[in-house]
């Protein structure tokens, strides 16, 4: 039914006569959006949680959606804003809890990891440290590395959707990989 | 012949990432690739480059990719309207009631409670009066007692004149005896209890004492004869009252 409009046409839609509208919108980019949360958080509930909520919060401010930017660039950036409230919440949450039960954290960990064979233990703790390296990019890089690996999004894409320029994009994802591989290299592996 | 060893000022930077997300065209590929055989800093930044882009790729694949999209639920409104399937939790579902902009229906329900605690208020107010006016009548009660021995509190408006003052004292040494009824006494309670605690009441010359209760009674049915009574008598209020023994003794 909506499948021959554009975006910025079903947004027009949505907030004007058929609110059913943004049903397509959430279908043309829920894949690329829960990748974007999923990159950005690094944990899949927390990911489902913040695209969910980033939906909601995009489909009650249709109406402030402004025409001359684009739908997708939109999504993008209230994703991202959703991502960084819930990185927030969670280093509350996590001073809370490591204010109450310091050090009995690390104890689990070390624990559960040890009873695994060798090879996946391995590829956990590798996993374990790109998704910290990732996590403590600074947003703009980690945004723009998300976009690229998780949404395979391309540089003209991404260049589009944060209304950056070419050059400034790849120069990001320049940067950010180079960041990655330093905090790998010097984030110590943990005995498992 | 190698190049460029220790720094990146070939101007192939970017080339490096667009040729590890393979976004270069063919010819600007093979461009690239010469260049590489020939600058080993381009070389090194590269390998570097492409293990962090390798590591996010594994990290997307292996924890991300077998992941299916969730499904997302949208609370369309219609008309001012949330459906019934709009709720993504209970808190979300919560907002929406909350955001429901129904002005009229929180309007009403704004007066009714209006109106409720406007009743409430004056309820307790009234309430607040009685027990003032309780703690008035307070000061002056006037105490009878019934058949069945108990005393009544009663409004200082029902109060006797001082005329009739005399015949209720009168009714009341006559029928000292408890279980009869005492009325318009405008005296205290405790006044009441000694005269009952003593019914045997000093009578001045003249006057005989009730020898029993049915002469007492008999006594009551007539007018009290005030020239017969002194008002010395009333001792029933004084201290000495309590002495009489010892001072007819001593008499």
């Amino acid at each position: 039914m909506f499948t021959n409009l554009t975006d910025e046409q079903l947004v027009e839609l949505a907030v004007s006569e058929s609110p059913d509208a943004f049903g397509e919108i959430v279908r043309r980019w829920e894949r690329k959006i829960f990748g974007l949360c999923f990159g950005m958080l690094g944990r899949e509930d927390d990911a489902r949680d913040a695209a969910q909520e980033a939906f909601i919060a995009a489909y009650r401010n249709l109406s402030k959606f402004r025409g001359d930017a684009k739908v997708s660039s939109w999504l993008h950036r209230i994703a991202v804003n959703q991502c960084l409230t819930t990185k927030r919440r969670q280093r509350s949450r996590a001073e809370d809890f490591l204010d109450e039960e310091s050090g009995e954290e690390d104890r689990v960990f070390v624990a559960s990891l040890s009873y695994s064979p060798a090879s996946r233990a391995e590829k956990t703790e590798r996993m374990s440290l790109v998704r910290q390296a990732v996590g403590s990019l600074p947003t703009d890089l980690r945004e723009v590395i998300v976009m690229k690996e998780f949404e395979e999004m391309t540089f003209q894409e991404i260049s589009d959707t944060l209304e950056l320029p070419l050059s400034t994009v790849k120069s990001r994802l320049y940067t950010a990989l180079k960041q990655l591989k330093m905090r790998m290299e010097r984030t110590p592996v943990e005995v498992v | 012949m190698l190049q460029n060893k220790n720094n990146l000022d070939c101007g192939f930077t970017d080339e490096i990432v667009s040729y590890i997300y393979d976004e270069l065209t063919s010819q600007e590929r093979g461009n690239f690739e010469s260049h590489l055989t020939s600058c080993t800093g381009c070389t090194d930044e590269f390998a570097a480059i492409s293990n962090a882009r390798f590591s996010v790729f594994e990290w997307q694949k292996e924890e991300f990719s077998n992941l299916s999209t969730p499904e997302f639920v949208i609370p369309y409104k219609s008309s001012g309207e949330t459906s019934g399937k709009a709720a993504s939790g209970f808190w979300a579902g919560l907002r929406d009631l909350w955001a429901v902009s129904n002005w009229p229906l929180t309007a009403a329900a704004g007066i009714v409670v209006m109106i409720g605690l406007g009743f409430m208020a004056m309820t307790v107010l009234d309430r607040g009066g009685d027990e003032i006016a309780a703690n008035i009548t307070v000061e002056t009660p006037e105490i009878a007692v019934t058949q069945a021995g108990e005393p009544l509190m009663r409004n200082a408006v029902e109060i006797q004149p001082e005329t009739q003052v005399p015949e209720s004292r009168t009714d009341f040494r006559a029928e000292s005896s408890p279980g009869t009824s005492l009325s318009n006494e405008p005296q205290s309670t405790k006044t009441i209890s000694v005269r009952k605690q003593k019914p045997n009441r000093q009578f001045t010359a003249g006057t005989q004492p009730p020898q029993n209760e049915s002469s007492a009674r008999q006594q009551t049915a007539k007018a009290p004869v005030l020239n017969t009574y002194d008002e010395l008598d009333d001792r029933s209020l004084r201290l000495a009252d309590l002495f009489d023994d010892e001072i007819g003794a001593k008499r």
